[in-house]
């Protein structure tokens, strides 16, 4: 899972851009798939056939866009004024290094004004924000164009124990827990189809998710994602690192799945944890649910520390956990027979 | 084709009452294939080679909906974003003229003794203004400069299969985007009002009047396929490369149903959402020229 996750978080992809995962993760699925689709956004949907008379399918979905950058404009003086591609929080972004995708790769740093001279401690206003690159304009025009998208300029680091930080875990950790699914439930026959999905943009409005769930068409859906992990400062609607899977619970999802969910964590011994969610979770589930005439659908959700940073740090425990419970509820669902909620 | 931005421009075509526009539309085009779907959208088939291709352009303009009416005076809602100043005169779609006031309760029109129904659409008083050789104001322009630019290309010969699709009520933010059941492409390309900054002391000028067809790389509900940017930067016409702040039309069609790759481009407009907008004719050219040399290469 280590390697994997390590392998999918490196990849480029910011949303709108996500060729560069999707090529990685087509690639190291494609063994376990009967084919491989990419659809007009760009997601990837890998399909395991089930039985020859199959009609429902079963879409297990995570997403493979991460949060980034867009060059706006370049001054007289060779900064790069930004756009937010996704959701930030500008207090984090001064002096962070960061990676250009221009016609080469280059390096920059978001500028900040030191302590000593700041004016007050407010957040930075995003259309304030500007990356040092060390060239001049001239030097930049032909590296450089508006459009070009900018990514957290980080590495995969290994905390103690199972912990483990890097940029784009959210959710680089959900196509990592698809992979090991793919890689398990491809040697059993079903009686439905599985359709596994990396979707794009879903940092920007939850796109891909909407077209993608269209094409595959499913009866069910398993989305997975990302929520909260506790800090010390962080306690309400946080969870437990390595406390296994989040369940979801509320009207974004089926409760007849997220129960069958429960039963066989339970019977598994998995540890799980429970989300209460009022609303429409803020993930792909709720453009999964409401596609088409509607599709059951459950949402699990991996603890995660500093989301949407350089550093988003995550326990592989959860990571493994979710993948065991997921494959153990495909199982557990294909002995009953015909699909069924 | 600047006769026709005129001619167009002079049109009040408020969202979900865009019959003259329509109509006028429809008498430009009567030698094509043409349908419109059940919420007004004008669809123009022109066979050809290759997988379908979609040119998108809006049909209305921001506007003011009746939302309850008095003796003459009239409160009204706005669709979209759209501001207006007291003292602005509006046309209603059946020529009924009015000016914009306010009072403790908020904007009214005031009809003068003249009734309006509750419902009713309104827009600015329709009025294009030549400054100089090569630019027009008014309101709404880059709106009509959109649909200028798709209608003169729809009117030329191009080789590959298109589908123009002048869409209706898109100010309402969330507008239907019924009309892809009814195509079958592979590709969209969004005609967009983009803002132009060039001022005289702006020190971050994103986009200028007369330099070109903006790229729209990102707006606020899309984001085009990298790789129909790099297509359409490659073709022999000036194009400029944008990051808009702007909510466009194509994000909405982009995701719909099972999706479709998606670019944006935009006309140069100066003052948008203002009742003065600012386009220059040879960025309308520009557009045109862009949409035949795609649809021709």
């Amino acid at each position: 899972m280590r390697t994997t996750l390590e392998t999918f978080c490196l990849a480029p992809g910011v949303s709108g851009h996500e060729g560069n995962i999707a090529d990685v993760f087509s690639a190291m699925l494609s063994p376990f798939c009967d084919h491989i689709d990419r659809d007009p956004l760009g997601s990837v949907i890998g399909y395991l056939k089930g039985y020859a008379d199959t009609k429902k399918t079963i879409m297990l979905e995570a997403h493979t866009d991460k949060i980034g950058l867009m060059v706006r404009h370049i001054t007289e003086d060779g900064f790069l004024l930004v756009s937010p591609i996704g959701g930030f929080d500008t207090k984090i972004l001064p002096a962070t290094a960061v990676r250009i995708y221009g016609r080469r790769v280059l390096h920059g740093v978001i500028c900040a004004v030191p302590p000593h001279i700041a004016k007050n401690d407010a957040a930075p206003k995003m259309e304030m924000l500007c990356i040092d690159t060390g060239y001049s304009r001239a030097s930049l025009s032909d590296a450089v164009l508006v459009g070009d998208v900018v990514e957290f300029d980080t590495s995969f680091t290994s905390l103690h124990g199972d912990m483990v930080a890097a940029s784009a875990m959210d959710d680089r950790a959900g196509l990592a827990i698809l992979y090991h699914c793919a890689q398990t439930l491809y040697q059993t026959s079903f009686p439905f189809n599985i359709a596994i999905v990396a979707s794009a943009q879903e940092e920007v409005g939850l796109r891909g998710a909407y077209t993608a769930a269209y094409n595959v068409n499913p009866y069910a859906a398993v989305c997975i994602d990302v929520c909260h992990g506790q800090t010390p400062d962080a306690s309400r609607n946080t969870f437990a690192m390595g406390g296994g899977p989040v369940i979801t619970i509320g009207p974004n999802v089926q409760r007849q799945m997220s129960d069958r969910l429960i039963a066989v964590a339970k019977a598994q011994n998995i540890a799980y944890q429970i989300d209460v969610d009022s609303g429409d979770t803020g993930t792909d589930a709720w453009a999964v649910q409401t596609t088409r005439l509607g599709v059951y659908t459950a949402l699990l959700s991996l603890p995660l520390r500093y989301m949407h940073s350089g550093y988003e740090v995550l326990h592989l425990k959860d990571a493994t956990q979710t993948a065991a419970l997921l494959c153990a509820w495909i199982n557990e669902i294909g002995k009953q027979g015909e699909l069924c909620f | 084709m600047k006769d026709m931005l005129k001619k167009l421009a002079a049109i009040p075509s408020p969202s979900g009452t865009e019959d003259a526009m329509r109509n006028t539309l429809q008498a430009y085009l009567k030698d094509l294939d043409t349908t419109i779907d059940a919420h007004g959208s004008l669809i123009v088939h022109k066979k050809g080679e290759g997988e379908g291709i979609v040119v998108l352009a809006a049909m209305d303009t921001p506007s003011l909906f009746v939302t309850a009416a008095d003796k003459g005076f009239s409160r009204f809602s706005p669709t979209d974003e759209l501001t207006v100043p007291d003292g602005t005169i509006v046309q209603f779609t059946d020529g009924i003229v009015g000016v914009v006031s306010k009072d403790d309760a908020g904007q009214f029109i005031d009809t003068g003794d003249v009734p309006v129904p509750i419902g009713a659409g309104a827009a600015p008083l329709p009025s294009v203004w030549e400054i100089g050789a090569t630019r027009l104001c008014g309101f709404a322009l880059g709106n009509y400069a959109a649909l200028t630019a798709c209608l003169s290309a729809a009117l030329e010969k191009t080789t590959k299969d298109v589908y123009y699709v002048f869409a209706a009520k898109t100010c309402i933010r969330q507008f239907s985007p019924a009309f892809m059941q009814k195509v079958k492409a592979n590709l969209l390309i969004s005609v967009e009002v983009s803002a132009a900054n060039d001022y005289p002391e702006e020190k971050a000028v994103f986009l200028s009047l007369g330099q070109g067809t903006s790229l729209r790389i990102k707006d606020k509900n899309m984001l085009s396929a990298p790789d129909a940017i790099a297509y359409l930067s490659a073709l022999p016409v000036s194009t400029v490369r944008e990051v808009s702040m702007r909510r466009g039309i194509g994000g909405t069609v982009q995701k719909a149903f099972g999706g479709i790759k998606s670019v944006g481009i935009g006309i140069p407009t100066r003052y948008a959402d203002t009742l003065g907008e600012m386009v220059d004719m040879k960025d309308i050219e520009n557009t045109k020229n862009l949409l035949l040399a795609c649809l021709s290469n």
